[in-house]
């Protein structure tokens, strides 16, 4: 069984669509119970909207403590755009807010100085600069779709996969049973419909 | 390099595909939206925009199908008319949409624009300007280019990414279903002069013209009624499109 965490403001309908298309046995879930981990072997935690919300969500449904025991108990978790944002340490959405804290990084927004037309919004490539699982039968450098304002910096321990909108940013990070992608792989196509089924696949 | 985007965009009215020229009905170009998708290169499109023209306020049956071409394409999906709260915009969003595209409730409804971007941030709301000719001026129109604003259509684009719009969909009436290309002489200095994503639509009978389009500033340009009349048109516009240098998806 595979969850998508409903944070409320999420595009869920879309990582539906595509776990349907995929065949994937899913359950939209708000609570995760502490002790009902042995039927879910995957995690999503999807996310459109603000961070600040999203973590008032996540406190309110008392969904911290259990996520950070799947976690812990080593169930991959995929964390898409605003998701995989939350599993970071900070965010700067909204004044400085708090996340999952299980990476070891700081959410910024993007200048105009440097990036033109914020938000970012359109497809772009993923420069794979080191080798997982979650890249399996897609092309280094494949176009996917993004739409954000705030992006994670480069990490030398987390980054796998680096994007650039005339300034460098991390586009999939990943660490043990963790995996985040700054883009929507549900609507990126082909490219998109192979990540979701890599991780399925894990 | 982040790459600019080609969009198709469909007008339905009572859930059938039609054409509209000066934003009058012509005709129904197809009677099932979701075959005039597949027909035209799903897999090549960078996003898809669908405009509910109809009549009436038929919200139900738009969900419906709305419902139906998201379980069909992976791909980003705009949605819009008849927009007027959050209630239907969350149905539509639960429906598969990523973006709405909401038009006169800048400026009759306010607080619903503020409530909007409050809870699904400014990423997720594109607006759609309308420009009309108006005592030699170009004016920003609502109501399907019925009434005026009053405002001049630059000042009014930098009011509703003011207001919130993560993103801004451009149409002129004078051009709209015509053969006349995009109105790029206004549509050039509005993109030069904000900081938000722009997409040029209106008037697109040639993949020259679609060209145009994206030797601006624009960060999209979309078409209609042109990519209904040909098999695989998305497909054979980027072809065009790629070999004249354009920075697209081709992969």
């Amino acid at each position: 069984m595979l969850a998508v965490i409903d944070l409320g403001g999420s595009n869920i309908g879309s990582v539906n669509n595509i776990l349907k298309y995929l065949k994937v046995k899913t359950k939209v879930i708000t609570e995760i119970k502490r002790s009902s981990f042995q039927d879910i072997k995957k995690i999503i935690l999807p996310g459109v909207g603000s961070f600040k919300k999203a973590m008032d969500n996540i406190k309110k449904n008392n969904l911290q403590e259990s996520l950070n025991d799947a976690y812990n108990s080593g169930i991959p978790i995929l964390g898409i755009c605003l998701g995989m944002q939350l599993m970071c340490k900070y965010s700067f959405e909204g004044g400085k807010t708090e996340g999952l804290g299980w990476f070891d990084l700081n959410v910024k927004k993007f200048e105009n100085k440097k990036v033109k037309n914020i938000p970012v919004i359109g497809w772009n490539s993923v420069n794979q600069i080191k080798k997982n699982k979650i890249f399996n039968n897609i092309n280094n450098k494949s176009n996917v779709y993004f739409l954000h304002s705030y992006y994670v910096p480069i990490s030398k321990k987390y980054t796998i996969g680096v994007s650039d909108v005339n300034f460098k940013y991390s586009s999939v990070i990943s660490k043990k049973n963790l995996y985040g992608c700054q883009f929507h792989p549900e609507k990126s196509q082909k490219s998109g419909i192979q990540l979701i089924e890599n991780f399925i696949n894990l | 390099m982040l790459k600019k985007r080609l969009i198709a965009v469909i007008i339905v009215s009572d859930n059938k595909v039609i054409q509209t020229k000066n934003f009058k009905h012509t005709n129904i170009i197809h009677y099932d939206p979701i075959f005039s998708v597949e027909a035209m290169g799903k897999w090549s499109l960078d996003e898809l925009i669908i405009i509910n023209a109809s009549k009436k306020n038929n919200s139900k049956q738009f969900l419906k199908l709305i419902n139906t071409i998201s379980k069909k394409v992976f791909l980003p999906l705009t949605v819009g008319g008849w927009v007027n709260d959050i209630q239907y915009s969350k149905n539509l969003l639960l429906s598969g949409a990523d973006k709405i595209l909401i038009n006169t409730a800048f400026y009759k409804n306010k607080k619903f624009i503020k409530d909007f971007v409050e809870i699904y941030g400014s990423q997720c709301l594109v607006a759609s300007v309308d420009t009309k000719r108006e005592n030699n001026k170009d004016i920003a129109f609502i109501d399907r280019c019925r009434i005026s604003t009053g405002t001049e259509t630059i000042e009014w684009c930098k009011k509703v990414s003011q207001m919130g719009a993560g993103e801004i969909f451009l149409n002129s009436y004078e051009n709209d279903g015509t053969n006349k290309g995009l109105y790029i002489r206004l549509f050039q200095q509005i993109s030069s002069n904000l900081s938000i994503p722009t997409i040029l639509f209106g008037g697109v009978s040639s993949w020259a013209h679609l060209e145009k389009g994206f030797k601006t500033k624009a960060n999209a340009v979309a078409a209609a009624n042109i990519f209904h009349y040909s098999e695989s048109s998305v497909t054979n516009a980027k072809e065009y499109l790629i070999k004249k240098k354009i920075n697209l998806r081709y992969d």
